[in-house]
């Protein structure tokens, strides 16, 4: 990683944007969102085309990103600069709209009247031009982008094209957390840049906010504890049941584990114990989707991680394949057939989760395996 | 496993205030106490930059969520994650602790 005190001043924006938005008409802003938003599509199916090492799932990413309206899009000068960035640095189909959202969080796209963005200006860090760099930074990481022979930090092909080069050197695009945050060590500010770079089109994870009050302990993942008592059910709350009827149950050995899923990962139970239901019948298993208002990948897929689970090992979502926690038996998500988030399970998609118990694979309603394990929380 | 959890949390509470542009003799000092010297040196070397006309939303660590095994550059780690609360919400941050002697520092932070 490079060295991140090297780059940026402040970042100038969001009071002075949104003046600068405030001025301009609402017909001239919804011509110009639309002329970016088409532009911005064009290249980044230009892009899809030309990124043929991009797996399926970030394609499909962007484009869904990218339909998503009513958000503030980059100057249409800018669009192809960020394509263009990206492919000659390699930063796949998210590169152009984390550009655009870095360009847009330090300099409103350029725009922006505070010290430090037009020629000549500095601010109080010694931050210059539309992507803010330090000088010792641009000497590193500068480059001649639009061709001209000079290199210019004030220029916005030249600077974005440094972005790009200085994002990629941070390990874009195989850790674009660790590479945003080289360009400035706030987790806030990697946030803020995915969440605008969501909103301008890139295949961006969301990030976990506007959470209730989780509550419930500490969970020791690491350790496994083997319960063979009380052999009984307990019920799901109603206020995380999103089934059909009454809430269903669950083995109440493992009722705690399951109180904090749901609540430290945004989660409602679809199915818990029930008849009919391939492993489901002995209440050591539940399937979960997001609730209200949260994403996927904030909520099922980050549980399924912490669980153990990986993308590539999804096919068999058991030990040893995935290096599942010990407590658990197996993870249902993107991989296994009918699991997983919609776009890989359609309409019933779920995360199925599976305790380790003594009888896995109860299809039928059966009585309380003879244990089951958890694992411990404390607090 | 509680060494490591009282770790992130320490250094998180640190780098919480470090994150809103604070960077007094305190929070320096947790963040060497409490961070490998490469992690900490990093953070140290190139302070947060708070836009000018913008604040960073107040944040603190409301409790540790789980503690795992892991890996960090391939090496076996702790990775604790934390419930941050803010003005603004809150979200999840994983904090990524490395055996150094006999300690857990912290060799990075990232999303769940």
């Amino acid at each position: 990683m490079s060295e991140q005190g090297s780059r940026l001043g402040g970042y100038l924006k969001r009071k002075a944007a949104m003046k600068l938005v405030g001025r301009v008409g609402a017909m001239k802003l919804a011509a110009v969102a639309a002329a970016g938003l088409v532009a911005f599509l064009l290249f980044l199916v230009l892009l899809a085309a030309l990124a043929g090492a991009s797996s399926s799932s970030e394609s499909q990413g962007s484009m869904v990103c990218t339909t998503s309206g009513g958000f503030k899009s980059p100057p249409a000068k800018l669009v192809p600069i960020y394509a263009a960035a990206a492919a000659k640095y390699q930063l796949g189909l998210r590169g152009p709209g984390i550009l655009a959202a870095i360009n847009y969080v330090e300099s409103d796209f350029g725009r922006s009247p505070l010290p430090g963005v037009a020629p000549g200006t500095q601010n109080y860090a010694g931050a210059e031009g539309p992507m803010q760099f330090l000088q010792s930074s641009w000497e590193a990481y500068g480059v001649d982008g639009n061709g001209d022979g000079v290199k210019n930090v004030y220029d916005p092909t030249d600077a974005i094209f440094a972005a790009a080069h200085l994002l990629h050197v941070d390990g874009a695009p195989a850790d674009w957390y660790g590479a945003i945050f080289d360009y400035n060590h706030a987790d806030w500010y990697v946030r803020e840049v995915e969440a605008d770079a969501k909103k301008f089109g890139g295949s961006i994870v969301c990030r976990p906010t506007e959470g209730q009050p989780i509550a419930g302990g500490t969970a020791d993942l690491q350790k496994v504890e083997t319960l063979y008592q009380p052999r009984a059910f307990k019920s799901i709350p109603k206020s995380l049941w999103v089934g059909g009827g009454e809430p269903e149950v669950v083995d109440s050995r493992l009722w705690p584990d399951a109180i904090w899923l749901l609540q430290t990962f945004h989660l409602r139970v679809s199915a818990a114990r029930e008849t009919g239901h391939n492993t489901h019948g002995d209440g050591t298993a539940m399937d979960m989707v997001p609730e209200a208002g949260k994403g996927w990948d904030e909520t099922a897929r980050a549980a399924a991680e912490t669980l153990g689970w990986r993308e590539s090992c999804g096919a068999s979502g058991t030990a040893p394949v995935c290096p599942l926690v010990p407590a658990i038996q197996f993870v249902g998500y993107n991989g296994y057939p009918g699991h997983g988030d919609p776009a890989h399970a359609g309409r019933n998609a779920h995360l199925h989760v599976s305790w380790q118990s003594s009888s896995f694979g109860c299809g039928e309603l059966c009585a309380p395996p003879d244990w089951v394990r958890i694992f411990p929380l404390s607090g | 496993m509680s060494v490591a959890s009282l770790s992130a949390t320490r250094f998180t509470a640190a780098y919480l205030r470090y994150e809103e542009g604070v960077l007094g003799p305190a929070v320096r000092r947790s963040i060497r106490q409490f961070a490998t010297p490469d992690f900490g040196g990093q953070l140290l070397r190139a302070p947060v930059r708070v836009p000018p006309g913008s604040q960073p939303p107040r944040q603190w660590v409301a409790r540790v969520a789980a503690v795992r095994v892991g890996l960090f550059d391939g090496n076996p780690a702790l990775v604790a994650v934390l419930v941050i609360a803010a003005t603004d919400g809150g979200h999840l941050l994983r904090v990524i602790l490395s055996e150094e002697g006999s300690r857990w520092l912290v060799a990075g932070i990232g999303p769940l």
